[in-house]
This record gives structure tokens, C-alpha cells and sequence, in this order.
């Protein structure tokens, strides 16, 4: 997994790309647990890239999304791919956080 | 059929994952089960390596069989302690952020994406059967 972030405004937007699995999700969420430390608050997670999520990234998304809710923060998501939109869906994470077609979306609307 | 049998750690993972899908790339017609049977092995694997052998070392075994057309059968087995997957409750998607417990979801989506999945304990071991279908 690759991991690319910058600042636009108020948001903070990592885009993701490649596979998040067991041995790669660990640096996502330890990467956004840093940026929150560091006092963002407004992340935006661009998924374009990214092919695969397995348990272990939704575990961590839900650890980074429970951390950005217990200061004030937010957690989207833009641009799911089929596969990951899929796992999205039957977790139940669709509908727990806010997911847009795209980037742009995302930081219209959040 | 093909069979391997390596130490349940996580160094063998990247070679039971390239093993498995290289079975079913061998088999015509079923690239649309890719992704599934990906992450449904991932879950199993993961779950077996870290779960399986709390004290001890031990090892995994992966079969694959195409069985029939349309058809991919995929076999897990270890010999740690029992662990029946299909007893596990499902996690309760309708919470919150808050109250949403961490972890738990890879099984459930395992029951969600294999087609079909079986479990025994069967000498010694915990042996569980995926099979996976093209749709018709």
C-alpha cells in the first residue's frame, strides 16, 4: 500500500493505493493516528487507488474513525473501487461513514 | 489437488495467498472469483495464524481442488486449538461509530463472500472447507 497525504483547506487528504491487508493496514491507521496527534482533524481518504481491503483495514479505519470522533473530528471516504466498495457494504461501514463518488465531492459536501 | 504445508506465521502468508491463487488462475473460466477468494483466504489464514497456536509453533495446510466446472473448492486445516468459525455471532452492523466494537468482521465477511464453508473437527485438527462459485 502506498500512502500520499497533503493539506487543502480545512481537509487533510490521504489518498490510498494498492492493498490494504493485515500486513499493510497497521501503517494506515498508525499514519492517521500521527496526523490526528499532530492536530488534524478533517480527513478525507481517497480510495482510487486502492484494490483490496480485507477485516484488518476496515479494523483500522474503525479505530481511526472512533479516535477523529472522540476529538471532533471527521472521517470520509471518496472513490471506492468495486471491490472495496463491496466490503464497505456488507460491513455495514457504508452507512456508518460518509462515502462520495469523488474526491471533489468529498470536499464540497464534508 | 494440490497441497501446502507450511509454519502457521505470518512469513508464510504472501506464500499460501500466491499459492491458492495461482490454483485457481489455473483453472479456465473462474478469474471472476479472484477477488473473493482473495480476501476470504486472507480472514481464514490470518484468523488460523494468529489464533490457532497460542504456546506452541505449528503448521497450516491449504488445499485446492477444481472441483468441476464453476467450481473452486479451497481446504484449510490446523491442529491448534479448536475454533469453530461458524459459531461466531455476527457483528451488530447497525451501530455507531462509538459503540461499534473493533474486530470481529473478518469471519463474518468470510460467511458473506465463500459461496459455501464447512467445519470439523476431524483428527486432531480443525478443518474447514470453502468452496467458491462462479456465478450462473
Amino acid at each position: 500500500m502506498e500512502l500520499n497525504s497533503y493539506k487543502q483547506d480545512k481537509f487533510f487528504i490521504v489518498k490510498a493505493s494498492g492493498r490494504m491487508d493485515a500486513i499493510s493496514a497497521p501503517e494506515f491507521e498508525k499514519s492517521c493516528l500521527e496526523w490526528i496527534q499532530q492536530g488534524e482533524s478533517t480527513l478525507v481518504v481517497d480510495l482510487e487507488g486502492l484494490q483490496y481491503m480485507s477485516s484488518a483495514g476496515l479494523r483500522s479505519i474503525l479505530v481511526v474513525g472512533k479516535k477523529l470522533k472522540s476529538v471532533g473530528g471527521s472521517l470520509s471516504f471518496s472513490s471506492l473501487t468495486p471491490n472495496v466498495a463491496h466490503v464497505f457494504s456488507i460491513s455495514g461501514f457504508g452507512s456508518m461513514f460518509q462515502v462520495y463518488d469523488s474526491l471533489e465531492k468529498a470536499l464540497g459536501n464534508s | 489437488m494440490s497441497t501446502l504445508r507450511l509454519p502457521a506465521s505470518m512469513e508464510s502468508f504472501g506464500y499460501f495467498r500466491s499459492f491458492v491463487l495461482q490454483e485457481l488462475e489455473r483453472v479456465n473460466g473462474l478469474e471472476e472469483l479472484v477477488p473473493q477468494v482473495d480476501l476470504v483466504m486472507e480472514e481464514v489464514l490470518v484468523n488460523a495464524i494468529n489464533y490457532a497456536y497460542p504456546k506452541e509453533e505449528g503448521k497450516i495446510e491449504v488445499e485446492c481442488l477444481a472441483e468441476g466446472p464453476g467450481r473452486f473448492r479451497v481446504t484449510v486445516r490446523d491442529w491448534g486449538v479448536p475454533f469453530n468459525p461458524l459459531d461466531q455471532a455476527a457483528p451488530d452492523l447497525s451501530m455507531d461509530i462509538s459503540s461499534r466494537q473493533v474486530g470481529g468482521l473478518g469471519i463474518y465477511l468470510v460467511k458473506q463472500m465463500a459461496g459455501r464453508l464447512t467445519y470439523e473437527y476431524r483428527d486432531g485438527g480443525n478443518v474447514l472447507t470453502l468452496w467458491f462459485e462462479k456465478k450462473a
